[in-house]
């Protein structure tokens, strides 16, 4: 009788920790297969914050404002940090030195205007890009040409001596003849196509942009002549916080977080 | 078989690179001898565009340039030198009738400190490696003897990240100079060693980002730099001054290079040469520091003048830079005197007409509209 109490007691065991194992696996199994916003791993932001280099000369990325920094990248890192759930830090530097400041460790991001340079590749690691900064056709009306080829024609404007010369002089080779007029920047450049004294003007997107914001009336539309991509540039040996910043960019581009901040400062 | 035979045949119609044939030797024409720019061209894959960026050079009327020749791409194996960049810009100058003042930095691997590989820079320069330094600044003086004879040790050393993101240090800096010193003109009694040019920047004491100029270059002397360089380079931009903008400790513009020169005189430097090694303005649109270009053009003339009638105690007046191997497409573009693509911007025409004794050039751009942006 005692016997076969005993083995009663040591089956009934046996089952509730059968069960109990089972409901530990399935819960561990559940815990992990939720993503849920907790605080940061160290191995992500090791410093407990988020470093972030940018160059507060260059104005609407980034500038001086009451005492700390405005402009699209520091609303950008901010945006990041809040998503990531750690504080930001913004470490203003000249341009020349912000390579070398996420080499050095002084920063774990970068997000100065930097464009994705492969011959880099081995130094950082980009992030998508958050900017297209590559030239534009700016033409009068919401409609824009249906091509290159058609916008390159009658009178195009833009900047004495710059790159965009370099480039309509090119399309010069590859389509009917159309009229090059010079200015001394590319304001006057967009100027005369507002008022109706050029066709186009070839300028580069920041400027279009930051024009088109002065003059919001100005019924204007744009053609992408080029492509230049501003990304954030990370180091390469910490692929976690890359990766991180990667979901949380793809994130604010699908929801529509990145063009409302752009659209704060560029139209 | 048939593809190899397919594939050679298809390598065979391959365009061929690009030559940049020696033409007849050629002179610099300038009516102002201390006009000089900077050169980026050791980071030129192309040779053409080495020899066409020094056929521009020469038709700014620049007799000089200053180019870098980094220490990590020539030695990037200890005692394993490679030459063939620096060869081909110092015959390409020389065709063109061109000087060259060499900038010497940028720390190989093999000479920094292993342990700190990872997050170390090209500009760390452990003190145990000046000795390393010294022998490649030998070896150059050595090299282009009679061919170059002015050489920078290092680049703004007063800013933190170009001393390899440490305290930036003119004791160490005053070490460095002595390591080199001794070696360089063992190898070369004709060369000029040149104390590095200093950024201009008003960063006070203790700030992690860098040192004042004047504040550095003072302590250089109290740390007896003094027997250890020949000639002092100077980094002097504008930013939104005009040149002619009087100078002023708490003030960065053109004419900040007089308040150099003070301390060199102080110190008892004064019969030492300056090299103007940088200087300029930027006519980005957006850049906090940039300029209109036709102010640019105006102002870098000026500059030239101020230099050629007020400053006989400076070499060189070298503007910063005639062109970039490949854009950054942001601001710093804007300093160039060339575009990527060999545009010449109004400030390369305006320098030119000026070294030529020819009229400023009317400008060559349309009006703007009657009724402009404000």
């Amino acid at each position: 009788m005692a016997a076969t109490t005993r083995r009663s007691v040591f089956l009934i065991g046996l089952a509730a920790l059968a069960v109990w194992s089972l409901a530990l696996a399935v819960g561990v199994w559940r815990w992990n297969s939720v993503l849920r916003v907790g605080p940061p791993g160290r191995s992500i932001f090791p410093y407990g914050e988020l470093r972030v280099a940018i160059d507060p000369s260059n104005p609407p990325f980034a500038f001086p404002e009451s005492e700390s920094f405005a402009g699209i990248e520091p609303e950008l890192a901010q945006a990041i940090g809040a998503r990531l759930g750690v504080p930001v830090r913004l470490i203003p530097h000249g341009f020349d030195g912000l390579y070398d400041a996420i080499r050095a460790d002084q920063a774990d991001m970068a997000m100065a205007a930097l464009v994705i340079n492969p011959a880099r590749s081995s130094d950082v690691r980009y992030s998508p890009a958050y900017f297209n900064a590559g030239l534009v056709l700016v033409v009068n009306g919401e409609t824009p040409p249906a091509s290159l080829s058609e916008a390159f024609s009658g009178r195009v404007a833009l900047a004495y001596g710059s790159d965009e010369q370099t480039e309509a002089e090119s399309w010069l080779r590859r389509v009917e003849p159309f009229e090059i007029a010079p200015y001394e920047t590319r304001e006057h450049a967009l100027d005369v196509v507002r008022l109706g004294d050029a066709d186009a003007a070839l300028v580069d997107a920041i400027t279009a942009g930051r024009y088109r914001a002065a003059y919001p009336g100005w019924e204007s539309s744009l053609l992408q002549v080029s492509v230049v991509p501003y990304a954030a540039a990370l180091r390469p040996d910490r692929p976690a916080l890359a990766a991180a910043v990667e979901r949380t960019l793809a994130g604010m581009l699908a929801d529509g977080t990145l063009q409302t901040i752009i659209s704060r400062y560029l139209r | 078989m048939a593809i190899i035979l397919a594939a050679a045949c298809l390598n065979a119609l391959r365009p061929a690179p690009a030559r940049a044939s020696f033409g007849p030797p050629q002179q610099v024409i300038t009516t102002d001898p201390q006009t000089c720019v900077h050169t980026r061209l050791t980071d030129e894959v192309e040779e053409w565009k080495v020899q066409r960026s020094l056929q521009e050079a020469r038709e700014l009327g620049a007799p000089t340039i200053v180019e870098f020749f980094p220490w990590a791409y020539i030695e990037s194996a200890e005692d394993r030198y490679d030459w063939a960049a620096a060869d081909r810009i110092v015959r390409h100058a020389e065709n063109q009738g061109i000087r060259i003042i060499a900038r010497m930095g940028l720390v190989p691997d093999w000479a920094r400190d292993s342990d700190r590989l990872e997050t170390s820079t090209l500009n760390t320069l452990p003190e145990e490696s000046y000795a390393d330094f010294a022998a490649f600044v030998a070896d150059f003086a050595a090299r282009y003897a009679a061919v170059i004879d002015q050489i920078i040790i290092w680049n703004e050393p007063n800013l933190a990240f170009e001393w390899g993101f440490s305290e930036v240090d003119p004791a160490g800096y005053a070490r460095l100079l002595e390591a080199v010193y001794q070696a360089a003109h063992a190898a070369n009694p004709n060369v000029e060693i040149l104390a590095a040019p200093l950024a201009p920047t008003l960063e006070p004491e203790g700030s992690p980002a860098g040192l004042n100029d004047l504040l550095y270059l003072q302590a250089l002397y109290d740390a007896g730099a003094a027997p250890y360089f020949d000639a002092l380079a100077v980094h002097t931009y504008g930013f939104t001054s005009p040149p002619d903008d009087p100078p002023a400790p708490d003030k960065l513009n053109f004419r900040r290079a007089e308040l150099l020169r003070e301390i060199m005189i102080e110190n008892g430097d004064a019969g030492k040469p300056v090299y103007v090694t940088e200087t300029g303005w930027n006519d980005s649109p957006r850049w906090a520091y940039g300029v209109l270009p036709s102010q640019r053009a105006s102002w870098t003339v000026r500059a030239l003048q101020i230099a050629a009638e007020d400053w006989p105690w400076a070499e060189t007046l070298c503007l910063w830079v005639l062109r970039y191997p490949a854009p950054s497409y942001s601001y710093p573009d804007d300093f160039a005197l060339l575009t990527t693509g060999f545009q010449r911007k109004p400030v390369f025409d305006a320098v030119r007409a000026y070294t030529q004794g020819e009229a400023v050039p009317e400008e060559r751009w349309l009006p703007p509209p009657a009724a402009p942006s404000s």
